[in-house]
């Protein structure tokens, strides 16, 4: 079960895009924690990203950021959207009209609240016609959406990018679960080699061991609060261009194996 | 695309709980669809209910799942022998080695929204006793499963509205073929809420009365709630999935694209991998909503790739459209035809609208079905279609 990194998006607190963050996640530069400042992703148009909530502009963000590093069109591509909690504004929105005595939704509010309201604007803003998915979980969101993505691109022979992303839920939502920071990650795969590759990966699925962690203690945090930000430990190997093997949590007592070897030039090294 | 057997499936539906339940009420052409008596959204409308889910009671280790999604999704698993399927595929692949991949658009929503109807006046919490993780968050249902029958290997719950419960046959197929397992569970449920009926009726696409597939004077879709399941694997049995196609149409969050493209290529796209002409199709199980627009749309695309030579139906005049359940219960139909020989008619449909130009089939009818081809369409313009055929 293998696939090559080709492209990376990344928005977290204190990390802004691949380029930025590299340098924190192989140790060249300090994390330093930011506030988060929800995206604008130039992908949508000027009206739907007026009106889009904080989860499909983090989506749209980070997918928007891969697909520009991997240089591949964004017609060509299917996706897999995976998240943990979905758009909890729009869910929190949702509830207090329908506990309100007049339950009449407004219908933009409605079609929001599908899951895969993101794939949706992302498909129609790039004018994707390739499939699309949309996944949830919790805790094993983001070893879930790697291995489901890393099988569509090997299984189908074809570039698969994956959009995981989560925010902080609003209150009285965010008592349900374990606060978490926001964190975005979009990583797409292709079965080959090509130009901006920047991994080879090899996935398996294994009895659940403890998960890898990062060094510095301000990146470790949010790699451990962030249901999301699991997929961090594989970004840093893929920083600092070595091999080695990344452990995230799945589900059902299991654990996803991720091992890394580095690419140089569009050529597994 | 390797073949499939389908050698267990379930469905409960409004139509009645199990196979044969469904198809005898097929095989009368009976609707299940009735006035509205949801007491938590009292939307003036008909649905298709499923009598007594209230009253399944959960196994005690898994309290914390509690809600109408997971009773249904009980309900279901109950059926036609399915939970010994599961338990036997487990002895004998072992439980690392099975998928569970099940889809819903609802999860236990209901649970939040009841929780909000009950919020502390003062500060406005919500009650403590809300198992988020377990009930509404959409990951639930699969883990729901995962749990009840102690299986350990990959698992997703796919939310992608009403295509949902189809695509996740394409994700268990690729699990499948990439070796991550050697059998899968795959399914969906969907239950009902106050979010879907009072979400359909603002967008205006609820019927007035029981919904009327392909009728001219169709005027919307009826809510409807299911859980169906069926085990994918390798050992040969009657009958098998052939193929899937997904696309996406690129157009508008809640409407099909104007000529059905997106659904035209879906189906195209799972002929392809069945390695199947469009002639070979005995039946097609439309998506079939009832809504001007679905039904318009998807006969232009059914028509671009069969012509008028294959008939087709909608069951979502019988049952209702039950969203997150809507693709496999589209499979299991599907299935049934193939074994039992059945071409499922459309019910409350009375005067097919002239306009469609696909061969639409008004009552059910006794015909050999050898191919069977299904659709799922959902919001965001997600579209999926599944090749079933007889292996034997």
């Amino acid at each position: 079960m293998q696939a090559f990194l080709s492209g990376i998006g990344l928005i977290a607190p204190g990390l802004s895009g691949w380029e930025a963050a590299r340098p924190i996640l192989n140790g060249e530069q300090p994390y330093v924690p930011a506030p988060f400042v929800s995206p604008s992703p130039q992908i949508l148009p000027p009206t739907e990203r007026r009106r889009a909530g904080g989860a499909v502009r983090l989506a749209l963000s980070v997918a928007q950021q891969a697909i520009e590093h991997a240089g591949i069109p964004a017609d060509k591509v299917a996706t897999i959207f995976a998240t943990a909690d979905g758009d909890a504004e729009n869910l929190h929105a949702l509830c207090e009209t329908l506990a309100g005595d007049d339950r009449q939704v407004s219908p933009t509010r409605f079609h929001n609240s599908v899951q895969n309201a993101p794939s949706g604007y992302w498909t129609i803003a790039v004018g994707c016609h390739a499939g699309s998915n949309t996944i949830s979980a919790a805790r094993g969101i983001a070893a879930q959406g790697m291995l489901e993505a890393v099988s569509q691109s090997a299984v189908e022979r074809c570039a698969v990018m994956l959009v995981a992303y989560d925010l902080p839920m609003p209150s009285p939502l965010d008592a349900l679960r374990p606060p978490q920071p926001p964190c975005g990650i979009a990583l797409l795969f292709t079965p080959e080699a090509c130009p901006t590759s920047l991994a080879h990966l090899t996935l398996g699925l294994a009895t659940a061991a403890p998960e890898s962690s990062l060094t510095d203690a301000g990146l470790e945090a949010l790699r451990s609060q962030s249901d999301v930000g699991r997929l961090l430990t594989v970004l840093s190997m893929c920083a600092r261009q070595v091999e080695g093997e990344s452990i995230i949590e799945y589900a059902s007592g299991r654990a996803l194996e991720i091992r890394c070897a580095p690419v140089v030039a569009g050529r597994a090294a | 695309m390797q073949p499939l057997f389908v050698n267990a499936f379930t469905l409960v539906s409004a139509l009645g709980a199990g196979t044969d339940a469904t198809r005898h009420a097929l095989e009368e052409n009976r609707s299940a669809l009735a006035p509205n008596d949801f007491e938590p959204a009292p939307v003036a409308c008909h649905v298709g209910r499923v009598a007594d889910v209230e009253a399944v009671t959960l196994p005690a280790s898994l309290g914390d799942f509690q809600c109408r999604n997971h009773q249904l999704a009980l309900l279901g698993l109950e059926q036609d022998g399915f939970a010994h399927a599961v338990a036997r595929a487990s002895k004998r692949y072992g439980a690392e080695r099975i998928g569970v991949f099940l889809g819903t658009s609802t999860s236990g929503i209901l649970t939040t929204e009841l929780a909000y109807r009950a919020r502390d006046v003062q500060t406005g919490a919500l009650n403590d006793t809300v198992k988020y993780a377990e009930t509404h968050s959409f990951g639930a249902l699969s883990g729901f499963v995962c749990a009840l029958f102690a299986l350990r290997g990959p698992c997703i719950t796919v939310s992608t509205a009403c295509s949902s419960s189809a695509k996740v046959f394409a994700s268990a197929q690729r699990s499948i073929a990439a070796g991550l397992c050697d059998a899968a569970i795959v399914g969906g449920v969907d239950s009902l809420c106050a979010t879907t009926l009072y979400g359909f009726s603002s967008l205006q696409l609820v019927s007035g009365s029981a919904a009327r597939p392909f009728d001219v004077l169709r005027d919307g879709l009826s809510i409807g709630e299911a859980g169906g399941f069926a085990l994918l694997e390798r050992e040969p049995g009657d009958v098998a999935l052939l193929g899937y196609g997904e696309t996406s149409d690129a157009y508008h969050m809640s409407s099909p694209h104007p000529e059905g493209a997106g659904a035209r290529d879906a189906m195209r796209a799972a002929l392809g991998r069945a390695g199947l002409d469009a002639g070979a199709i005995d039946y097609v199980h439309a998506h079939g909503t009832a809504t001007r627009n679905n039904d318009s749309t998807e006969d232009k695309a059914i028509a671009a790739v069969f012509g008028n030579a294959v008939p087709v139906s909608s069951t979502k005049g019988a049952m209702g459209h039950t969203l997150g359940a809507a693709g496999i219960a589209g499979a299991v139909i599907s299935l049934l035809a193939i074994r039992h020989g059945l071409v499922p008619g459309t019910v409350n449909t009375t005067n097919i609208d002239p306009e469609c130009v696909s061969r639409l089939q008004l009552d059910a009818a006794q015909r050999e079905v050898r191919y069977a081809l299904t659709n799922s369409f959902g919001f965001g313009g997600n579209n999926c279609s599944l090749v079933f055929g007889a292996m034997r």
